[in-house]
């Protein structure tokens, strides 16, 4: 059918509905309450969430979560009403859809197995939605053991991205080439976090961690995180500035004003790249941020002078 | 926090026990059932579920025939009787399945044609709403207003004055006119909903590039950053002359950075550049110039005499090198550093006036005076080593600044500050000015509760004494200024402390100061909602303040608390159950229809409240709550409904808005999934959202005036001025608006 027909069906059916009598008859409340659930989801279910933060419903939660919790409510209230059968294939797919869209792989693949049990147009799509968050769920599950070397590590983090990346060209076209996305940016997260907390201990990985960072905001422009990135790498920066004001306080003549600065203007720039951004929220981080370091930066500077 | 989660966990298990839950509801109050069959679903239901499947599956042509099919279904309804009203849902399906540019033309098509659901037509609207143009237009529509506002409501309140007459009507005539011509320069270079505007354009492009709009938008786009750029660019350099003026170069050349990095320089960022760094280097100079050694050549002997003090005052402690100073023969050169070595030992005495004199003698300006006179005027003036210096200080500040207040008002501290020339400001106060002097009477009747707001550089300068002298020769003084001043401020507590640390303190005194201390944490503790702290509180008060008449009352809410302690308090309204009775039915929370009925025992106007578990307090007139327990099943069943009706009405009702509650919701989720074997006792974990009905909430008559102009009266003593006017009212800040300054 071509969408100039389409349309026209749909024309028809406005036309009808714009047609009826009012107050709708409250034994069709259950269907209708259903409909309007899965509509917004299937609405909402193809947005770049990678690029966009998610929609919301009118409670102002995500439009994903607050999906699966509302086709919840609605299998409590009208549980005696859907004991038949005739909305389950669409509700538990739905509700699988949501919990994929959460980033809840594990369940989300449950429900796909028990809608592809069923006879039904659901069951194919189901079983290839099921394959996916299974193996979505599987490179999620690949994180360096707590002892791990870093070489190891490093290792663990490069086959997830390998992982996803060859299910992000399987997946091209369809609405989980999203989650892919969110799950390597995700990965790339995970990378810098565990190279800055083992950095903490172990100052040797400073210069690693802080390249995991820049890494992250160089591979991920567009996504709807790289204020939170920025603010990140601005910390890395005002974390090592701190920690060689720790080391070489500026009252010592160890103390070397480049070496502090090279440190100071990374965090100072990044803090007000972010504080520049308006509507984010990270913009209210990112100003007192910005106003806590400068006034650290002044008070090493003070204690430095003369220049 | 372990003694409120005891408590908490008795009182529940005493609610549990009451309820006798093993034995079933008390039947004069609950009477529970399970739902009702429903009827079997019918061939229009039975498409509409063959529709979501098909949309969900993405086989359109299908789904189109199917939504064909239902709305054929529906048409064929008998006249007269209830629509099924499934044939919209099925529309909106289909467009949904279609994408989002087919979504906003069905939303255009249905509000335009209108449909007998308000519901659908509220979510459309929403959808329709949130379009990024169409946010943009309404912030620019924000935007004018608010500038007619800014413009008519400057003019109206003078020219309403000067029309009425009267004394003061050159003055107000002035004052309007001067305002007319000040209403460009005090509107910003570009405002909060401009920005909001700018970010709406924004979010356009990078969700639409490729739209046929997007080359214009693009260039609104360019001009808003640049009208940007440079307000901001001028607020940092504003910000860095004030620091430059007080004192802070180094910040001020921070903004100064910041600013050209904004807009590039200018001249106005070049003076300033350079006016930091001359005000830096002068620092640096004179700070040079005090780590230099005196270049002066001096005979042998002079350099024993210096090189002997010095030992003496690095070797010996500072009474014993005081004494070696005084006998040592010195040049006249050098009589400085043997006085400041004679002051250091009057400090290790203790003798601090004395200390305070000696340094005075070296700091007085002489042409004779070595660099030791500096160092002494930077003792005095430091507030840390002249603690009682600064002290005095801060009493005349003090003084000042309420002189200052009761002659001149609010212009105590001289014109306001408009960014204009200094001659324009000041003619812009002398109305003002002149009231100031007229109600001067008005500000002498207030004084005594106006005093305490003076006090807080005695305040800060006699806590740094007390703290860096304790014991000191004036302690007693400065404790009784602080009590004083802490007393003005309604400060019992500092009050309290000082009057303690005084020589004789009077034991009446001391126990009023006592009892208002305990006052204040009572009614401190009845403003908090967790109930860990209000029982901290209480039992700090019954613990530490034995003697006061407030020990008693908070031992006796610290009892009532621990008996009554439940881990949630959210509360269903009576109204709000009677305007959704499905919550309180046999298959839900199964209240008894009499409890409704105006007779006997009845629901009072607070409701029900769920304590925790499956627990409810039943409030009823004239009489003692009854508790009572909910079947688990029931009470899933009735958290649904709640949920969902809560839904429903945001839905429905423009006036409401999401109540964000993360502890209520984790409650309810439980609840649902029947997860409440195990109170949660965290007080942490309690919610104590309140369902109240509609016109509980918002009353029979509809609130505020839904026109754009209002009519104001205004008067006040301070200014003796008696207006009424017009005024346009701008447009109400959004939610947001925080994110854009």
């Amino acid at each position: 059918m071509t969408p100039r027909a389409r349309s026209a069906l749909l024309g028809f059916a406005v036309l009808a509905a714009a047609c009826r009598t009012p107050e709708p008859d409250a034994t069709y409340r259950p269907t209708e309450s259903a409909l309007e659930v899965l509509a917004m989801l299937r609405l909402h279910i193809d947005d770049d969430t990678y690029r966009f933060p998610a929609a919301r419903d009118f409670t102002g939660k995500n439009i994903y979560y607050g999906s699966l919790v509302r086709l919840e409510r609605l299998e409590e209230i009208y549980a005696e009403k859907y004991k038949s059968g005739y909305l389950l294939a669409p509700i538990v797919f739905g509700k699988a859809l949501a919990l994929e869209r959460i980033g809840e792989y594990g369940l989300a693949a449950r429900h796909y197995q028990r809608v592809s049990e069923l006879d039904g147009e659901l069951r194919e799509v189901a079983r290839r939605n099921r394959s996916i968050c299974e193996r979505l769920s599987g490179a999620l599950a690949l994180v360096p053991a707590p002892q791990a070397r870093a070489e190891t590590a490093e290792s663990v983090f490069n086959d997830r991205n390998r992982l996803l990346e060859q299910l992000g060209t399987e997946v091209e076209g369809t609405h989980q080439r999203y989650l892919v996305l969110e799950e390597l940016e995700r990965a790339d997260r995970e990378r810098a976090e565990y190279f800055a907390g083992r950095a903490a201990l172990e100052p040797e990985f400073e210069v690693a961690a802080l390249q995991q960072y820049q890494r992250l905001v160089q591979s991920h422009p567009e996504s709807k995180l790289r204020n939170r990135h920025l603010l990140e790498l601005g910390d890395q920066y005002a974390t090592l500035a701190r920690r060689y004001v720790a080391r070489f306080p500026p009252t010592t003549l160890r103390f070397d004003p480049a070496a502090f600065d090279e440190y100071s203007f990374g965090a100072t720039r990044l803090y007000e790249t972010v504080s520049q951004q308006d509507g984010a929220i990270e913009k209210v981080e990112a100003s007192r941020k910005l106003e806590a370091f400068l006034a650290f930066t002044l008070q090493v500077q003070d204690e430095k002078l003369p220049r | 926090m372990r003694s409120c989660r005891a408590s908490s966990a008795v009182a529940l298990l005493l609610i549990c026990a009451g309820c006798g839950g093993a034995h079933g509801p008390t039947p004069e109050l609950l009477a529970h059932a399970r739902p009702r069959a429903a009827p079997l679903p019918g061939p229009l239901e039975l498409e509409a579920a063959r529709l979501a499947t098909l949309v969900l599956a993405e086989w359109p042509d299908d789904a189109a025939e199917s939504a064909a099919r239902i709305a054929t279904l529906e048409a064929e309804t008998e006249p007269g009787a209830a629509p099924p009203g499934l044939a919209d849902n099925a529309a909106e399906l289909l467009a949904a399945l279609d994408g989002y540019e087919a979504y906003l033309e069905f939303a255009r098509q249905v509000l335009e044609r209108g449909s007998d659901d308000p519901r659908l037509e509220r979510r459309l609207q929403r959808h329709l709403d949130a379009e990024p143009l169409v946010r943009a237009e309404v912030h620019n529509a924000a935007h004018r207003r608010g500038e007619v506002a800014a413009v008519f409501n400057r003019l109206s309140a003078p020219l309403s004055r000067a029309a009425l007459g009267g004394v003061m009507l050159p003055i107000e005539a002035g004052r309007a006119a001067l305002s007319a011509l000040l209403i460009t320069h005090d509107l910003p270079e570009i405002s909060t909903r401009e920005r909001q505007e700018l970010r709406a354009y924004e979010e356009f492009l990078a969700r639409h590039p490729d739209a046929p709009e997007s080359a214009e938008i693009a260039e609104r786009v360019a001009a808003y950053r640049e009208r940007l750029a440079l307000s901001e660019h001028d607020e940092a350099l504003e910000v860095g002359e004030r620091a430059l003026a007080a004192g802070a170069p180094r910040l001020a050349m921070l903004h100064v950075e910041r600013a050209e990095r904004l807009a590039g320089p200018d001249e106005r960022s070049e003076a300033l550049r350079i006016r930091s760094d001359e005000m830096l280097a002068e620092r640096d100079r004179l700070l040079r110039a005090s780590e230099q050694a005196e270049d002066a050549r001096r005979n042998p002997n002079e350099l024993a005499a210096e090189g002997q003090l010095a030992r003496a005052l690095l070797r010996d402690p500072p009474l014993d090198a005081a004494q070696r100073a005084e006998q040592l023969p010195v040049p006249l050169s050098q009589e400085d550093e043997r006085a400041f070595v004679a002051a250091l030992g009057l400090r290790a005495r203790g003798d601090e006036d004395g200390f305070a004199d000696a340094l005075g003698i070296i700091a007085a300006p002489s042409p004779d005076r070595t660099g030791m006179s500096r160092h002494a005027r930077w003792l005095l003036a430091n507030p840390n080593d002249n603690p009682y210096g600064a002290f005095r200080k801060a009493l005349g500040v003090e003084r000042s600044a309420t002189q200052r207040w009761l002659w001149l008002g609010r212009y105590a501290h001289g014109r306001t500050r408009r960014d204009l020339p200094r001659p324009v400001e000041w003619l812009l106060d002398v109305p003002g000015f002149a009231i100031s002097l007229i109600t001067i009477p008005q500000r002498m009747l207030q004084f005594s509760s106006a005093r305490g707001r003076f006090g807080q550089p005695v305040i800060l300068a006699g806590e740094r004494y007390v703290a860096r002298r304790p014991g000191g020769t004036h302690s007693e003084e400065v404790h009784a200024a602080l009590e004083t001043r802490y007393a003005r401020q309604e400060h019992w507590s500092g009050a309290l402390r000082h009057y303690e640390a005084r020589e004789q303190p009077d034991p009446e005194q001391l126990l009023e100061y006592r009892s208002q201390v305990a006052e204040r944490a009572l009614a401190f503790a009845g403003q908090q909602t967790r109930i860990d702290v209000r029982m901290s509180i209480y039992a700090s008060v019954a613990r530490d303040y034995p003697d006061t008449p407030q020990a008693a009352e908070a031992q006796s809410l610290l009892r009532d608390l621990v008996e009554r302690a439940t881990p949630q308090e959210i509360r269903v309204s009576r109204g709000f159950l009677q305007e959704h009775p499905a919550l309180w039915q046999p298959d839900a929370l199964g209240l008894r229809p009499e409890l409704f009925d105006g007779d006997g025992d009845e629901l009072s106007e607070e409701g029900i409240t769920l304590l925790g578990q499956t627990a409810i307090s039943i409030a009823l007139e004239d009489r003692e709550p009854e508790l009572r327990r909910v079947p688990l099943e029931n009470f899933a069943r009735f958290v649904a409904l709640l949920e969902e009706i809560s839904y429903e009405r945001l839905v429905s009702d423009t006036r409401e808005r999401p109540q964000p509650d993360p502890q209520r919701d984790l409650f309810f989720e439980r609840a649902r999934f029947g997860l409440l074997e195990q109170p949660d006792m965290r007080p942490s974990a309690g919610s104590h959202a309140v369902f109240l009905s509609s016109r509980e909430k918002y009353g029979l008559v509809r609130r505020g005036n839904p026109l754009p102009v209002e009519f104001v009266i205004q008067g006040g003593l301070s200014d003796l001025g008696l207006a009424a006017f017009p005024r346009v009212r701008p447009p109400a800040a959004t939610p947001d608006a925080f994110l854009y300054r």
